[in-house]
């Protein structure tokens, strides 16, 4: 093709500075969010002593032990797993061509409720205890997550496994995973059948995303992940915009479509898989946020990767901040939360959106 | 860019679905499939371009080997536009950007953005450059398609009954951008076509398949009752109207 190479597209340059602006406005928007919810709380600390505390040269030792000890593990956890969660809906919204595409879909949460249940009922990691903070202590946290993590990656297996026999079709994907969530929800129906009070109580507790579980090391481990994931996800933005325009025009592209589907499967279920043992399991966001995202920047990968992310990061954060104020000095969990803020605002697009 | 394919055959599961087909085309030239549905039009042209792997024959292109091409190395040299588009809400731009892609990998070059921005103006689309695909109509989405095909640069051009789903208007408009650029590019354009007087007045060499065979090659004035009575099952008649010839259905 002769093509003259020397044209300069002005209107789409504005058009793609816009959306780098809107993820900067973004940016800032959830840093904003960020020193709101390390401020406040039981007990409210000035915005100028976070600067300083974060900064190092506060002198109040009581304000430096809430913010590190207390709200910044959460807060960061809070961040990293709305941007875990959201950029692996994105992925797996893409990768299986379906708009109800979450982690939800691939029936990992369901898993990740069922190794919990196990390790309840095996092990007895859930006791009774009468506290400030809540009523049941799981007594053995990293038993009953790594149990968790286990049936996830279990459930991953099967539908790689499952995928790759039918040369990944999208469709099939979703069944799978549909199904095998099903199984694993009636799994765990048949243990809180046997269970004890003390016992279903632990199950269903843990089954209460709360952000607020983590310490420094476990949120370091999901970091990992959920940037690691972030960026091979980044990497595959291109390929993500051809699927969307369908497997044929994909492969005539030179995208390997069943490599990427599978490769993006998997690293969607490990980052979930990570997130939700540690804290529960918080659903909405997976498919929530990148439907959010997809109405203000648009289908491309290219933004709605990192756009998601922002937009995953801000949505838990504001509701586990919430959620820590309503009930004063009681937690209400965020998965609940997070629901109840998330989809009055996704509505709103959703009936906006139709208008346009 | 000349394609020359030798006893391809392929098969669905039990189904074979090509047998044993062979045919050579050269540049600058429109070849039409013809035939029913089910024929296997769909099938040839996805197996030319390996978008669906055949075991049995071989696929040549400039005398390479297409099996034996990279995917990426295939994407710059065969263009595909599909029967179905998918539309979602991406800009115009940003869509046909996407045939960028086998030769940009990640990182969008300025000779990218430009190479958009011609085609886009050669095609008369710029007015609706930054208008999302999920708002556009059938032969504004086909031409987001072909223009797409066209920034991969190929020799080698294939297009899934491009026409089909169009009003007269925007068939007529996309079947002349097609032999437009096959005139004045490097390129070689096979297309699978329903109406039977579209293709000949469009291509140089009309392929008929009939039963997962070749049943006829043939030049657009060689096109005679007896063929057409033959692939189709249906009774016509044909008529000569200047240069061409015009195929009429007998019965209503």
């Amino acid at each position: 093709m002769h093509l003259d190479t020397t044209l300069f597209p002005e209107e789409y340059t504005r058009h793609v500075r816009k959306k780098a602006f809107l993820l900067g406005a973004g940016v800032i928007l959830l840093f904003t969010v960020i020193l709101v919810s390390l401020s406040l709380g039981a007990a409210v600390v000035p915005l100028d002593e976070i600067i300083r505390v974060l900064f190092g040269d506060s002198s109040s030792r009581k304000w430096h032990s809430i913010i590190f000890n207390i709200r910044l593990p959460r807060v960061l956890t809070a961040v990293i797993a709305g941007i875990g969660l959201s950029v692996s809906g994105t992925a797996i919204q893409s990768i299986l061509r379906n708009p109800l595409g979450s982690p939800i879909t691939l029936g990992i949460s369901q898993a990740a409720a069922f190794g919990a249940a196990l390790s309840v009922m095996i092990f007895g990691t859930g006791i009774m205890q009468s506290t400030g903070t809540g009523a049941i202590i799981i007594t053995n946290p990293s038993l009953t997550t790594i149990f968790a993590f286990v049936f996830c990656m279990l459930v991953t297996v099967l539908l790689v496994g499952i995928s790759a026999l039918k040369q990944t079709q999208p469709m099939i994907m979703v069944l799978a995973g549909i199904s095998l969530g099903f199984l694993f929800q009636a799994g765990t129906m048949f243990l809180q059948f046997f269970a004890d009070d003390v016992q279903l109580a632990a199950m269903v507790f843990w089954t209460f995303g709360d952000v607020g579980r983590t310490s420094w090391q476990e949120f370091f481990i999901i970091l990992g992940t959920a940037c690691a994931a972030f960026v091979y996800f980044f990497t595959q933005r291109w390929n993500y915009n051809a699927l969307d325009a369908g497997d044929e025009t994909a492969k005539s592209l030179g995208v390997r479509v069943s490599l990427t589907r599978i490769i993006g499967l998997s690293c969607a279920a490990l980052v979930t898989a990570v997130i939700i043992s540690f804290v529960g399991i918080i659903g909405f966001i997976g498919l929530v946020c990148p439907h959010i995202t997809r109405r203000i920047l648009g289908d491309d990968h290219r933004f709605l990767l990192p756009g998601s992310a922002i937009t995953g990061a801000i949505v838990l954060l504001a509701a586990d901040t919430a959620a820590r104020l309503i009930l004063i000095p009681h937690v209400f969990p965020v998965a609940i939360l997070t629901a109840f803020l998330g989809v009055p605002v996704f509505i709103f697009l959703i009936i906006r959106g139709a208008r346009r | 860019m000349s394609l020359s394919i030798h006893n391809l055959s392929y098969g669905y599961k039990q189904q074979e679905v090509l047998d044993r087909i062979a045919f050579k085309t050269n540049t600058h030239s429109i070849t039409a499939l013809l035939g029913p549905n089910g024929a296997g039009k769909s099938t040839l042209l996805k197996c030319i371009n390996r978008i669906l792997p055949y075991k049995k024959g071989t696929v040549l292109i400039d005398k390479n080997d297409v099996a034996a091409l990279s995917g990426r190395q295939r994407a710059q040299r065969i263009g595909y536009v599909s029967q179905k588009t998918e539309s979602v809400h991406m800009t115009v731009f940003d869509a046909v950007l996407l045939g960028r892609h086998p030769y940009m990998g990640n990182r969008v070059s300025k000779k990218d953005l430009s190479m958009v921005q011609s085609i886009l103006k050669k095609l008369g689309m710029e007015p609706f450059a930054l208008r999302s695909t999920d708002e556009l109509s059938g032969g504004e989405l086909q031409k987001v398609s072909i223009a797409r095909a066209l920034v991969q640069e190929p020799g080698l051009l294939l297009l899934d009954e491009p026409v089909s789903s169009l009003d007269l208007k925007n068939q007529i408009e996309i079947l002349r951008l097609i032999a437009a650029i096959v005139k004045s590019h490097d390129v070689n354009a096979v297309m699978s076509v329903h109406d039977i007087n579209c293709a000949i007045h469009y291509a140089d060499t009309l392929i008929f398949l009939k039963d997962h065979h070749i049943h006829t090659v043939c030049k657009k004035n060689e096109v005679t009752k007896k063929i057409i009575q033959e692939v189709y099952d249906i009774e016509v008649t044909i008529h000569q109207t200047d240069d061409y010839p015009v195929v009429i259905p007998a019965h209503y």
